[in-house]
């Protein structure tokens, strides 16, 4: 018998003060244990589950007014104990498969996870006896469940990756699943991780996002279009109509994976354009109409691009002036605007439609780049309007001073 | 025809007498005419604000929501709306300088004694009016740090015992500095500050006119004050002209960015360079002196200086009558290094 | 001959005239009102209100700021601003969605600007839009 057990024992078979009755016996005798048992109790004070009133006996079973510790945790009084990793799906859904019974605490609450985990390849591998896979509480924890929007969450978005990471990227852990392990060093790395990790945008995907989250499983060949085009619509819708998604049909292609990557996904230049090092490389030779179609797509990105950082230096060096070019922002703002639709109508694969879009961001690129040009004008005009305003006055001050030598000589 | 319109207003309205005035009046020369001057030259800047004003009136329209974006408007897309707003606000800073020369060479010169006491009083409270306009028309262009600038210059007020709260309610138009305040300090800044310093600086001259320059009688030279005089005033005009127009041209007012109460105080807030002294001397009070708070000292200590400023003529007499007139000139330079010190001290830390 | 006195005054006449240039010339120009007359307008008309199709959505300058002015099948207009409140996007109206629509991350607001879906951390704010004599006119901002 363990030492714990032991004094667990001698706990309760004691008579003691502090054992008054209507108080739960669980926590009573539980706080007189090791620091492992305390830490339980002390991380439950905030799980949601306390807070809607819940308590151990509510998971575990048993009967808390027992003082007496076999009558407590007996299986008569329903106790059931820690479930083992392959029982625990099962020991939450008893409770969260039950649409009737979760309504009490939230009736928008979905009662799917543990249908939609046992489809996830966590839960296929639990099914055939891999006891290593992440059960409920390898996410949520097992005794500090928050809800996800609770930024103390393991699972609230901007903790997701970390909470995924601690298995996946365990080396150890994930030999002989023939998975890599660089995920969450990727993603981190990744437009969507800096955008959710540096920049604290919560709307930008975490793993969930585009695994989904108790269903977690690689998005199929053919979903990945789908997964993306959840929040990248444009461009999905784009890609769908134009001639190459019937071809990467055939040929198999991760739709937008096979040119941007996926946990690295980074913030797209031109470069992907280019026609000896870019992505089009992969199935074109340089000269074909394909390669030729994105040597054109990336000059016009190219410019448009150069356009809008002269007028921005421009901006700026009459910012710098001291001059208000207030008229140039707004200009170039509304240039990056058309800038954003170039870059989307890429995936039309028409130069035309890559050309319509530059042509409107570069006349407003253009007018920005005016308005500096006008303001930098006027900043030497105004010094040249001064230099002649001064001139006159002075001029007056002297004849004054004349004539005032004249009056008293 | 010059001389027939010239007999056609002289016989309704004694232009001749006028003329008459003009040619007898002079200046006694003397090694501190040069502080004659100063006296023009505040009147000049005061036109100056007057027609500059004006013309931001044109384009400015008050508003939490409409100030910001006026002067905005004014500074980017009016031609030479730039240059009117320097001016106003390069001139204004400039008036409150020479205000203050003025009246520190008519303290070196003595000026104030009698028959001349009131002179001294009036252009006293055509400081307090200066430094008025100074408060209410910062914060016009509703930005930022005219925002805070006057949030805690108000704050003061409220500070007063018994009738602080109720002053600082009168001040802002309501508990805190909004729109109510913008329409307030607007009023007062185009109405009835205007119309109260012309009328003051009116009885100012008059007092002038009547009473004759003074060290008249000890002077050995004399020159006419038309023309050889107001010449000269014009000479020194166009000269401030020329000087306010290259400030305004070199160092552009900003208008930064609009205020937003929600938003904390940037670092480094301090009001205009002529309320730094005051300021300064608040923050480094300390928290309490015999059981009242430092700030009330600070309030009470200004005030009183205000007070001893403005009836110097009349306690001047007894200093005098005791031949103690170097206690004078200690004390007068003592309070202008101490009140610079400050300001600097204001300025750095 | 010309004295010394006359030349001086001759002077002093060209001097005054310059120096009158030199401040009357900022001043009337100063007085001209620029092209844009206004800072902020308070109002934009956009025309005869019939004219504007049923079920479409149309982006106007007003001020600076880009506004959608929307009119749905039922003929009501709504305007709002067009700026996506997550990354700055211009929104566009889709009628079949009945909603206003960001393509840059599938963000959704509703007809009162509201965020109902996708990444906007905010609702987009509204502006006042009246049929006037038969003519449309957009106001203020209403939020």
């Amino acid at each position: 018998m363990s030492r714990a057990a032991l004094l667990l024992l001698l706990g309760c078979l004691l008579p003691h003060p502090a054992r008054a009755e209507g108080k739960n016996q669980c926590i009573v005798c539980h706080a007189a244990l090791e620091a492992k048992h305390k830490a339980v109790l002390r991380s439950f004070q905030q799980d949601i589950h306390n807070q809607k009133g819940l308590s151990c006996h509510s998971c575990h079973g048993g009967d808390p007014s027992k003082a007496d510790m076999g009558e407590a945790m007996s299986p008569e009084a329903g106790f059931v104990g820690a479930p083992k990793p392959a029982e625990v799906p099962a020991f939450c859904g008893k409770c969260h498969s039950q649409a009737r019974l979760m309504k009490r605490y939230n009736p928008s609450v979905p009662v799917d996870q543990e249908e939609k985990y046992w489809t996830s390849r966590h839960g296929e591998r639990l099914k055939a006896g891999d006891e290593k896979v992440a059960t409920c509480a390898s996410c949520h924890t097992a005794h500090s469940i928050l809800p996800p929007k609770d930024p103390r969450s393991t699972v609230y978005a901007k903790n997701v990756p970390a909470t995924c990471g601690a298995c996946h990227s365990d080396a150890k852990r994930m030999k002989g699943y023939g998975l890599p392990t660089d995920q969450a060093a990727k993603y981190s790395g990744s437009v969507h991780g800096k955008a959710l990790l540096e920049r604290g945008d919560s709307a930008a995907p975490a793993c969930n996002s585009c695994h989904g989250n108790h269903g977690a499983t690689p998005p199929g060949v053919a979903d990945i279009s789908l997964t993306c085009g959840q929040c990248h619509a444009g461009n999905m819708e784009l890609f769908a109509k134009s001639p190459m998604a019937s071809t990467w049909g055939k040929k198999r292609f991760h739709v937008c994976a096979t040119c941007h990557g996926h946990h690295d996904i980074s913030h797209p230049d031109t470069a992907l354009l280019d026609g000896e090092k870019g992505v089009c490389r992969k199935c074109h030779r340089p000269g074909d109409p394909g390669s030729r179609t994105a040597e054109e797509m990336k000059g016009l990105l190219d410019g448009m691009q150069s356009a809008y950082e002269a007028a921005d230096g421009g901006l700026k060096a009459a910012e710098a002036k001291g001059m208000d070019v207030a008229a140039g922002w707004d200009a170039l703002q509304e240039a990056k605007q058309a800038f954003f639709q170039a870059r989307t109508a890429v995936h039309s694969f028409r130069v035309a439609a890559v050309q319509e879009k530059v042509t409107s961001g570069l006349a407003a690129a253009q007018k920005a780049a005016e308005t500096a040009r006008k303001a930098v004008w006027e900043f030497s005009r105004r010094r040249i309007g001064l230099g002649v305003a001064t001139l006159l006055i002075t001029f007056l001050v002297v004849v004054l001073c004349l004539k005032i030598r004249d009056l008293e000589s | 025809m010059k001389d027939l319109v010239l007999s056609w207003l002289d016989e309704r309205y004694k232009l001749s007498s006028f003329l008459e005035w003009a040619r007898h009046k002079t200046v006694p020369v003397h090694r501190w005419t040069i502080f004659y001057y100063t006296g023009g030259v505040c009147l000049f800047l005061f036109l100056v604000q007057i027609a500059t004003g004006i013309l931001l009136l044109m384009y400015y329209r008050v508003g939490a929501e409409s100030s910001y974006e006026s002067v905005r408007f004014i500074t980017s897309q009016v031609e030479f709306g730039w240059l009117m707003r320097s001016v106003h606000s390069w001139a204004a800073n400039l008036l409150i300088f020479f205000v203050l020369a003025h009246m520190f060479s008519i303290f070196v010169m003595r000026s104030y004694r009698s028959p001349r006491e009131l002179s001294w009083v009036t252009g006293c409270f055509l400081l307090g009016l200066m430094m008025a306009f100074g408060f209410s028309g910062y914060l016009l262009p509703w930005n930022e740090l005219a925002y805070f600038a006057t949030k805690v210059g108000t704050d003061i007020v409220g500070q007063l015992p018994v009738a602080g709260g109720w002053l600082l309610k009168l001040v802002r138009g309501g508990e805190e500095v909004t729109g109510a305040t913008l329409s307030r300090f607007f009023g007062l800044h185009v109405a009835i500050l205007p119309a109260a310093a012309t009328c003051l600086i009116g009885v100012h001259l008059l007092f002038v006119q009547v009473q004759g320059m003074s060290h008249g009688e000890d002077a050995k030279a004399h020159m006419p004050f038309f023309p050889n005089f107001v010449l000269r005033d014009l000479a020194l005009w166009l000269v401030a002209l020329n000087v306010i127009c290259v400030l305004a041209v070199f160092f552009p007012w900003e208008l930064g960015l609009k205020a937003d109460a929600l938003k904390s105080a940037p670092a480094g807030i301090k009001p205009e360079w002529y309320f730094l002294s005051q300021y300064q001397l608040l923050k480094v009070m300390p928290a309490r002196i015999l059981l009242v708070p430092g700030e009330l000292w600070g309030i009470f200590l200004f005030g009183a200086a205000g007070g001893a400023v403005l009836l110097l003529p009349f306690w001047d007499s007894l200093i005098r009558a005791r031949g103690k007139e170097r206690w004078l000139d200690v004390l007068g330079w003592g309070a202008l290094a101490a009140t610079a010190a400050l300001t600097v001290w204001g300025h750095l830390s | 001959m010309i004295t010394r006195r006359k030349f001086l005054n001759a002077m002093l006449g060209v001097g005054t005239a310059g120096w009158l240039g030199s401040v009357v010339y900022p001043v009337l120009r100063y007085l001209l009102p620029p092209e844009t007359t206004e800072a902020e307008p308070d109002t934009l008309s956009l025309g005869p209100a019939e004219q504007f199709p049923r079920g479409a959505g149309k982006i106007f300058k007003f001020g600076k700021r880009p506004v959608l002015l929307i009119r749905t099948k039922d003929g009501a207009f709504h305007a709002l601003a067009a700026t996506c409140t997550h990354l700055d996007c211009l929104v566009q109206y889709r009628d079949d969605m009945d909603a206003v629509w960001c393509a840059c991350h599938g963000g959704k607001y509703d007809l009162a600007g509201r965020n109902i879906a996708g990444p906007p951390p905010k609702p987009l704010a509204q502006f006042a839009v009246k049929v006037v004599d038969g003519n449309l006119v957009l106001g203020g901002a209403l939020t």
